[in-house]
């Protein structure tokens, strides 16, 4: 599929061109947010407490008076750079060891594979409070965390991709003609098996965005003042009763940069890698 | 069983008039099978030939009430099963029909039969449903069934499943399934195409037998002249959607006119020809949503004629009971 | 069934068992902060410190410490708590019974509605049904739960005030535990009261905790329908003149079970995990909310306690969904012959 035609393809379907919208749009609040964003995220306002939405603050404010959408665009900022780095730390290691254990097989693949399916043994978010607890509290480790959890997940898809390959006539072909290893992998086996990466990667960006709010809620993740959005949705937990606004914008916006992920994925599958429907 | 719908004795058992199918699913609206006439009488089989494409399997499945509505209907015509007329009835009466009145084999039996179901239970749900048995009395029907399609040990075969047999078994048993109800019609598309020629010729045996013993009338859809020689009475050539050519068997095989039926016969090996070699027909069944003006049959014909690329040929008695589609009838 | 697969299977389990329990043990001894400093707190003297770490062993070798541990956990001693200072096997029974309660539910009911909604999808496929089913699921699979279990709080709870807010049954309820889950416990005693209001609670959390694998059921469902009745047995099935509730129910679920219980299987980790957030968010009483109170206490025994509960409980479902498939699929169940 030539590159024009591929771009066509993402544009007449109905998904990409929703995901890339709802995605875009966050992308936008986090680019311009500080000139956008109508008040300071950090500054307390001891006499705004609580309040419901209004003319002034779209969104209400929080327990310390501090405008919710001011801290919601911020907090864009965090989630959208969340997603990039954990995915970054899950997808690099992750291809690396798939093609390492899909390549050479054998031993080596016993190996990393054994070692793959122990990590896998837990449930992922579970993995990943135990992963943030031991490197303490902070938004850098909550990126490592949620990044560790997922390796294995890539390094199966990128070993199942490459066994698939491995096989067909012309890595074989190149091999015989005397291609060495490295040239074989990166540039042979390596750009066809993108698509099923790439896909996966623009799943795995809603998944990390979701996982990371989980440790922020369970207090694992970024710490207070900072505007993470499953920190801000811990704080509003206080306050459920008298204003639940507090907890429900946080939440909305993760819901929507995660659906925007997911629709954008999805779509991406369908126009990429047809086979890989689930 | 069925005295209670109107029968009307001049009628032939089967009567199809002018029916049209056509595919709504793709880009452009398709025509399938375009205003197709037959007649089936009372134990009589009638082989419908042709390529794939043809149509052929388009006009069983239309009988059958098979068409998946999100992709086409019938959009013409009538289809009368002792005047009853089958096009319109509504879901539940067309479900006492099919697998009871009028049932159908197919051409895979590898893949016909459900792979999680035992053959005797896929083979007790039609007899259940249909003759109102309990389970009893349908599992002992089911072993009759299977002993009378030619299964040896039926008695274990009914708890067999599909994985377990080969696809001669296969059949066998989707013959049982089809026969099960006694019906007055069974629809075999290519019922022997996948299978080795040896278990084709015990196939074919085993339908013209039962037929007999059954009573009931045969469509019999191939693309291969020879199964047709030795079980049809009557044969509906088809290309590309219309019937070509129509005449009683030993008519067709003796005089074919339609340039397309010479084609085929042509291409059949033949034991006592001098030459080896065969002749296929040249070129490819054109695709149906292109169709070209006049004759579909035009590029691929011998005698094409001027007349042919402008206008549809008509479908006319070569004899009285011969009718063929080419402008070559035409001009003497 | 094969018995040689099975037996494969429990060699594989047992590695994978071997493998998680080095890891666990290593990385809780990576966590920094020293637990019998945690426990006798700033003012300790160093002789006590001492004498702590000698009583929970964190004087030897970490090699002598982990074959302690294995051998302990082999004969079903996990320990003492390290902040209750009780068995924490004794600590983690009825928990692990309260977060089987919980997931049981939530995957009932993912399983009963994302397959009825699957195949709906599918049936009514390019249809207003279909889209709605769809979206919907996309919006669930992207559902961040915590906010969604604080969502119906707020809604159920504080507005409608129609549902409890935490917790498993009413303060001061009082029942005689024989298997630990409420709801059946309470059937035993024919106490209904008990088991309405033990069903009152669980409503909640476990329509939160079945969000996510609902909608990936869904899903899954669909796709595995759409494909099947593609099929050709289906056709057969309605050549024989079976109504079509019997060709979807009989011959193409029958079918399309294989992937959804593989899916299934999946999703069972991912309700356990889910357990975490949601038994938080209910004060739920589980083994997801313990596993998190410990791991801030650093209460090392019963972390690596519930950590092994967890992966063992996962291993064991994805055995049973391989000899679910080998029971559902006859051509893995019977051998041709």
């Amino acid at each position: 599929m030539g590159r024009w035609d591929m771009l066509r393809d993402l544009l007449k379907n109905k998904n990409t061109v929703l995901g890339m919208v709802i995605v875009g749009c966050i992308l936008f609040l986090a680019v311009f947010g500080p000139v956008l964003a109508p008040y300071d995220p950090f500054l307390p306002a001891p006499l705004d407490r609580l309040q419901l939405p209004s003319r002034e603050h779209w969104l209400g404010t929080d327990s310390l008076g501090r405008d919710i959408l001011t801290r919601i665009i911020y907090g864009s900022r965090i989630s959208v750079m969340i997603g990039l780095v954990a995915v970054t730390i899950s997808l690099v290691p992750g291809t690396v060891l798939g093609l390492l254990a899909g390549y050479f097989g054998k031993t080596l693949d016993a190996v990393i594979m054994r070692v793959m399916d122990v990590l896998l043994a837990f449930p992922a978010i579970l993995m990943a409070v135990f992963i943030a607890a031991i490197l303490g509290p902070s938004l850098v480790n909550t990126m490592i965390a949620v990044g560790i959890v997922y390796i294995p997940h890539y390094a199966r898809i990128v070993r199942s991709s490459v066994l698939l390959l491995k096989e067909q006539l012309f890595v074989q072909s190149v091999s015989h003609m005397g291609g060495s290893h490295g040239r074989i992998i990166f540039s042979h086996i390596l750009p066809n098996a993108l698509a099923p990466i790439i896909v996966y990667a623009t799943l795995g960006m809603g998944t990390a965005v979701l996982q990371a709010a989980a440790l922020g809620f369970l207090g694992l993740g970024a710490q207070p003042p900072q505007p993470e959005w499953g920190a801000m949705l811990s704080e509003g937990r206080q306050y459920l009763q008298l204003a639940p606004h507090v907890a429900a914008f946080p939440g909305l916006a993760i819901l929507l940069l995660v659906l925007g992920f997911n629709v954008f994925g999805d779509g991406l599958r369908d126009v990429l890698d047809p086979t890989l429907r689930t | 069983m069925h005295t209670l719908e109107k029968t009307d004795m001049t009628e032939p058992l089967l009567c199809i008039e002018n029916m049209t199918t056509r595919f709504f699913a793709g880009k452009a609206p398709v025509t399938a099978v375009d205003n197709l006439s037959l007649e089936l009488g009372r134990e009589e089989t009638l082989a419908i030939v042709g390529e794939s494409g043809s149509g052929k399997s388009v006009t069983a499945l239309s009988i059958m009430g098979l068409i998946p509505k999100s992709q086409g209907r019938v959009t013409r015509g009538s289809i009368r099963l002792k005047g009853q007329e089958l096009i319109g009835l509504d879901k539940k009466a067309m479900t006492r029909i099919r697998g009871n009145r009028i049932s159908m084999i197919f051409q895979e039996p590898m893949t016909s039969l459900n792979p999680v179901l035992t053959a005797g239970f896929q083979l007790m749900e039609v007899i259940q449903k249909h003759r109102h048995m309990d389970r009893q009395k349908a599992r002992k029907e089911a072993l009759h069934m299977l002993s009378l399609v030619g299964i040896p040990e039926p008695d274990s075969r009914l708890d067999a499943y599909p994985h377990q047999m080969s696809g001669g078994m296969r059949q066998r048993v989707m013959i049982a399934m089809a026969l099960s109800c006694h019906p007055e019609i069974m629809i075999a598309d290519e019922p022997t195409t996948a299978l080795d020629v040896t278990i084709q010729a015990q196939i074919l045996h085993l339908i013209n037998q039962l037929k007999s013993r059954i009573g009931m009338s045969v469509i019999l859809i191939t693309h291969d002249l020879g199964v047709v020689a030795q079980t049809a009475q009557k044969v509906l050539v088809m290309y590309a959607g219309r019937v070509v050519e129509q005449a009683w068997v030993q008519d067709l095989f003796d005089h074919p006119v339609h340039p397309y039926t010479l084609g085929l016969f042509a291409s059949l090996p033949k034991i006592k020809a001098k030459t080896r070699r065969l002749t296929p027909i040249r070129g490819m069944v054109p695709s149906l949503d292109k169709l070209p003006q006049g004759c579909a049959f035009q590029d691929r014909c011998d005698k094409v004629m001027d007349v042919c690329r402008k206008k549809q040929p008509p479908f006319v008695a070569v004899t009285p009971d011969h009718f063929s589609r080419c402008w070559c009838h035409e001009s003497p | 069934m094969n018995s040689s697969v099975i037996s494969r299977r429990i060699v594989q389990l047992i590695l994978i068992m071997i493998g998680v329990s080095v890891v666990v043990f290593l990385m809780l001894r990576m966590i920094p902060g020293d637990p019998a400093q945690l426990l006798l707190g700033e003012l300790a003297s160093p002789e006590e410190l001492a004498a702590l770490r000698h009583d929970l062993g964190l004087d030897r070798s970490l090699l002598v410490q982990y074959t302690i541990f294995v051998k302990n956990m082999l004969a079903g001693d996990f320990g003492i708590s390290m902040r209750t200072g009780t068995p924490v096997i004794n600590e983690i029974i009825p928990r692990l019974a309260a977060t089987v309660e919980l997931s049981v539910a939530g995957m009932v009911i993912a399983t009963v509605f994302g397959i009825l909604a699957g195949i709906l999808s599918a049936v009514y496929k390019n249809t207003v049904v279909d889209y709605t089913a769809m979206l919907s699921a996309l919006v669930g699979v992207s559902m961040p739960v915590f906010w969604l279990g604080l969502m119906l709080i707020y809604v159920f709870a504080v507005h409608f005030q129609v549902m409890p807010m935490m917790g498993r049954m009413e303060m001061g309820t009082e029942m005689h535990a024989i298997t630990g889950l409420v709801l059946v416990d309470a059937l035993i005693h024919m106490d209904f009261a008990v088991f309405k209001d033990g069903l009152r609670h669980l409503v909640l959390p476990a329509v939160t905790l079945s969000t996510i694998p609902m909608a990936i059921i869904a899903r899954i469902t669909r796709s595995a329908m759409l494909e099947v009745m593609n099929q050709d047995y289906i056709r057969t099935a309605r050549a024989k003149g079976m109504e079509e509730s019997v060709v979807i129910l009989r011959h193409a679920l029958g079918n399309a079970f294989l992937p959804i219980i593989t899916v299934l299987g999946i999703n069972m980790g991912l309700l356990l995990g889910g357990a975490v957030l949601t038994e938080t968010i209910f004060s739920w009483p589980g083994l997801g909310r313990y596993v998190v109170d410990s791991l801030m206490g650093r209460d090392y025994n019963a972390v690596q306690a519930c950590i092994l509960i967890f992966a063992v409980l996962m291993a064991l479902i994805n055995l049973g969904v391989d000899v679910m498939y080998a029971f559902l699929d006859p051509r893995i169940r019977v051998d041709g012959d």
